[in-house]
């Protein structure tokens, strides 16, 4: 027991399947931490909506709920390719693998473009984070939203090269499944951000 | 996406106060979908489900709490 425990006392050498469950149990309670952060938002808007109902009806009209519902699929869309991606590396297809993570980041740089044009939208009609509770809200929860997108882009990008180098197997595919964890908490976020923004009744 | 289409089509009508249930309890399908099949929640042991669950008893209390608070406090004079 005493040479075999100092030799790995380093915790390079944790047996893989402990390092594989709470690898992933570790990014579940991170992605714990990330809902609460948005909790903040989301109680924020709870409350100003509630007292003022009348001004989220009216501010919300100058949302474009086309560009909203095109999002919102793109984003359900790239989180099923993502899904798909994690189980074709769990059966070791590395090309079949980089090609769906590949396409889930072309959904996830498609959601930003029609983002682009969602704010420019916005600020050509000069609307802006200031107007109003409700334009501070949406700027703020879109905003930060978009923030977790260009940081799920750049997981993905280098899940993309490491598995193009063929880092990732059936028998070691952590990364790419605590990568996609990250994307799917990306995509929940938005699941609750379409409606409580773009679809006041 | 159906789904999406669903809450896009209902949002266009006025069932009052009924529209925001509504939403959500599509938007919570939805997420419960991705969360189950997408991110495997429905494979992995119940410690992972208590790191999944205890955030949202966490965001009701902070929702629940603040507005509690908001709506029951009387302005002194």
């Amino acid at each position: 027991m005493g040479d075999a425990s100092t030799e790995h006392s380093h915790g390079h050498h944790m047996d893989p399947a402990v390092e594989y469950s709470s690898s992933k149990l570790g990014m579940w309670l991170f992605l714990g931490t990330e809902i609460l952060l948005f909790g903040g938002l989301f109680a924020a808007y709870a409350i100003f909506r509630a007292k003022y109902p009348e001004m989220f009806f009216e501010q919300h009209v100058e949302l474009n709920k086309k560009m909203g519902a095109v999002n919102t699929c793109i984003l359900i869309f790239s989180s099923l390719t993502m899904a798909m991606g994690v189980s074709a590396i769990q059966r070791g297809k590395q090309k079949v693998t980089a090609i769906l993570i590949l396409i889930t980041i072309l959904c996830g740089l498609g959601f930003g473009v029609v983002k682009y044009f969602e704010y420019s939208a916005k600020f050509h009609h000069h609307i802006y984070p200031d107007t109003s509770i409700f334009f501070s809200l949406y700027f703020l929860m879109t905003g930060l939203h978009m923030l977790h997108v260009f940081i799920g882009l750049t997981i993905l990008s280098v899940l993309f090269v490491l598995t193009l180098k063929g880092k990732f197997t059936a028998k070691y595919s952590t990364p790419v499944e605590v990568g996609g964890l990250y994307w799917h908490l990306v995509d929940l976020i938005w699941i609750y951000l379409f409606p409580l923004l773009y679809l006041i009744g | 996406m159906v789904m999406t289409a669903i809450t896009v089509y209902v949002s266009y009508i006025n069932f009052g106060m009924l529209n925001i249930v509504i939403a959500l309890v599509i938007a919570s399908i939805k997420a419960s979908i991705v969360a189950l099949y997408f991110m495997h929640l429905k494979l992995e042991d119940s410690i992972t489900w208590v790191f999944a669950l205890f955030p949202l008893l966490l965001l009701a209390l902070l929702i629940g709490m603040t507005i509690t608070d908001t709506f029951t406090r009387t302005i002194v004079p």
